[in-house]
């Protein structure tokens, strides 16, 4: 059958507690098979209400919302078979004296229903493509990062079809993280399974994502690649290795320049870096300014702030 | 495996392996049912002393008290460990696996009571009931043994209906430790577990009678020990069944609407209201 993973559209969610709160506003997107999906937004933009309304663990109170071709309010049992959810503060959210692997048999077993003899040899396909070691360890004496891949780990044991990852790599090192990443990669190109994570990580959203969506306090302000949300932010970043806030109105002030970013490590946004140049070395002499310099193109990180300082008003929408 | 009995055995083995790795745990709860039952039979002079054995219709008060004495942590159980559970689950985010899962949560919940009863009768309440049964060997058969059994068992389940409802609470209010307390001690009281009722003013006994454990802890003695009852036998058995299932019914009707209206504003409303939302 052909349906999307996911397909929101128009969706409304208030929260009427403590105060009345429009928290989703209007918000349309899908995701196909196959696909991972970031969603990207500062703290409060609506992204945990987003993937909880769509796990069923919230009501929507407008438009619609299909998983796997299931309606989240009016099929919700049916929503549930076929996802795997990961939240964000899942770390704890396991039997501390039962090792990895017994907490993911119970899990799998008692809670899903799924075959003993075949949840474990899943658990060791998992535990072989992440890499992790720590199977019979106990998990209060997991780290967190340990903990955390356990729980990625819970949502991935029955082969769902859409996964729902909350900031999935909050606490996992670097090389976890990246471990993760390949697995999730590798997993929706032969599993013909669809991702949505939520994640504050640009790298892995650049690294991972097909598609990326940027929430802005409920609404939906852009929905494309990776590479379209980076070019949103144009021009170039001069970045150079000093604190030039006490520059700060006098660089903005130069032509060329968009935005400066001061801080440690300061970032000068330009529309055409071989243009701005000339007259920022002046400036530097001028002022005494002794630091590396170096030149780098559009990334997405700047593309999030840019999106993140914006005002309501200079909000741009792109919509497929 | 039927999806419900695979839940209870798999919740059972999850919690007998966290019993056996908490050692100190298991140490001091397998001494204090055998330090509890010598204290209440230190008690048993004071009964005969009373000479209350006209009312009870036995003088075998050691088994008679150890019986009431083995429903205590049954009660607690019934009453409090799904709220227990969900108050555990909130704190930790696990409420959003078990919720997100395709199982139902009354069946969940109803598990997870029901395993936490079987932990109960098999390592803490045996010592009361073998001495009981030790105690009453001159009066138990093997008809009796089934009958007063059944009554027990049924009137666990009865009461853990009330305990699914008390979970429903918790998932609204999210802590009611206080009514916990208070009703804890009610029914400890109103129950006949240790001052038998017959002995009570009339009002206790008509109050006694909204509860299913007062009917299972009083059928069970009298089948195992011949006590008298308080009610009619077909009275007790009737409004056993009655109580289950129009207490069942009113659980089920009860977690649903909560389960539906905590949905609106989200599991961890009160651990998230001084939060961002995000």
């Amino acid at each position: 059958m052909d349906f999307d993973a996911v397909n929101v559209s128009h969706l409304v969610k208030y929260y009427t507690a403590p105060q009345l709160t429009r928290v989703l506003d209007d918000v349309s997107f899908r995701v196909t098979k196959g696909e991972i999906f970031g969603l990207l937004g500062e703290n409060g933009a609506g992204k945990t209400t987003l993937v909880k309304v769509l796990s069923t663990l919230l009501t929507l109170d407008g438009g619609h919302a299909r998983v796997y071709g299931h309606d989240v309010e009016r099929e919700p049992g049916e929503v549930r078979r076929v996802i795997g959810y990961a939240g964000q503060d899942s770390e704890k959210s396991a039997y501390w004296r039962l090792t990895a692997r017994e907490n993911l048999i119970y899990f799998s077993v008692a809670l899903r229903g799924m075959n003993r003899r075949d949840v474990e040899t899943r658990i060791d396909e998992l535990a072989k493509g992440l890499d992790f070691s720590k199977l019979d360890s106990q998990f209060s004496s997991l780290s967190g990062g340990e903990k955390q891949m356990v729980i990625i780990m819970r949502a991935l044991v029955h082969q769902p079809k859409v996964i729902f990852m909350d900031e999935p790599s909050k606490s996992l090192d670097p090389l976890a993280a990246k471990r993760v990443r390949g697995f999730v990669r590798k997993l929706v190109k032969t599993a013909d399974t669809a991702v949505m994570l939520t994640t504050h990580n640009m790298e892995e959203a650049e690294e991972l994502c097909d598609e990326t969506a940027f929430l802005d306090g409920g609404r939906l302000v852009f929905v494309g690649s990776p590479r379209e949300f980076k070019e949103v932010r144009r021009g170039d970043a001069i970045i150079l290795d000093a604190d030039l806030s006490e520059y700060s109105s006098a660089l903005e002030s130069m032509p060329d320049v968009i935005r400066v970013a001061a801080g440690p490590t300061s970032k000068i946004f330009v529309d055409d870096a071989a243009e701005a140049l000339p007259a920022l070395l002046a400036f530097m002499r001028e002022n005494h300014i002794a630091a590396k310099l170096r030149v780098e193109g559009p990334s997405l990180e700047d593309a999030y702030l840019e999106f993140a300082t914006r005002n309501g008003g200079a909000r741009v929408a792109w919509f497929r | 495996m039927p999806g419900f009995a695979r839940l209870v055995a798999y919740m059972t083995w999850r919690r007998l392996l966290e019993l056996v790795r908490y050692k100190t745990n298991l140490l001091f709860g397998l001494i204090s049912p055998l330090i509890w039952s010598a204290a209440f039979l230190l008690l048993v002079p004071i009964y005969s002393m009373s000479d209350i054995s006209t009312s009870i219709g036995t003088t075998n008060y050691g088994a008679y008290l150890l019986l009431g004495l083995s429903m205590i942590s049954l009660q607690s159980i019934a009453l409090w460990d799904g709220a227990n559970n969900f108050n555990w689950e909130l704190t930790t985010g696990l409420i959003d696996y078990s919720f997100s899962s395709p199982i139902s949560k009354y069946a969940y919940i109803e598990a997870v009571i029901i395993s936490d009863a079987l932990i109960s009768v098999l390592v803490y309440d045996l010592p009361f009931l073998l001495i009981a049964f030790y105690l009453s060997r001159s009066t138990i058969s093997a008809i009796g043994f089934v009958l007063g059994m059944s009554a027990y068992g049924l009137s666990v389940l009865a009461l853990s209906q009330m305990g699914v409802t008390f979970s429903a609470l918790t998932l609204q209010y999210k802590n009611v430790s206080n009514l916990f307390e208070f009703i804890n001690m009610a029914f400890q009281f109103l129950t006949g577990m240790i001052i038998p009722l017959q002995v009570l003013p009339l009002f206790v006994r008509d109050a006694s009678a909204f509860i299913p454990l007062t009917f299972g802890m009083d059928l069970s003695r009298h089948y195992i020990l011949f006590s008298s009852t308080v009610f009619p036998i077909w009275l007790e058995w009737s409004a056993l069944v009655v109580q289950l299932l129009v207490m069942g019914a009113l659980s089920v009707a009860a977690f649903n609407f909560v389960e539906s209206s905590s949905r609106k504003n989200g599991l961890h409303y009160v651990r998230t209201r001084n939060a961002t939302v995000h």
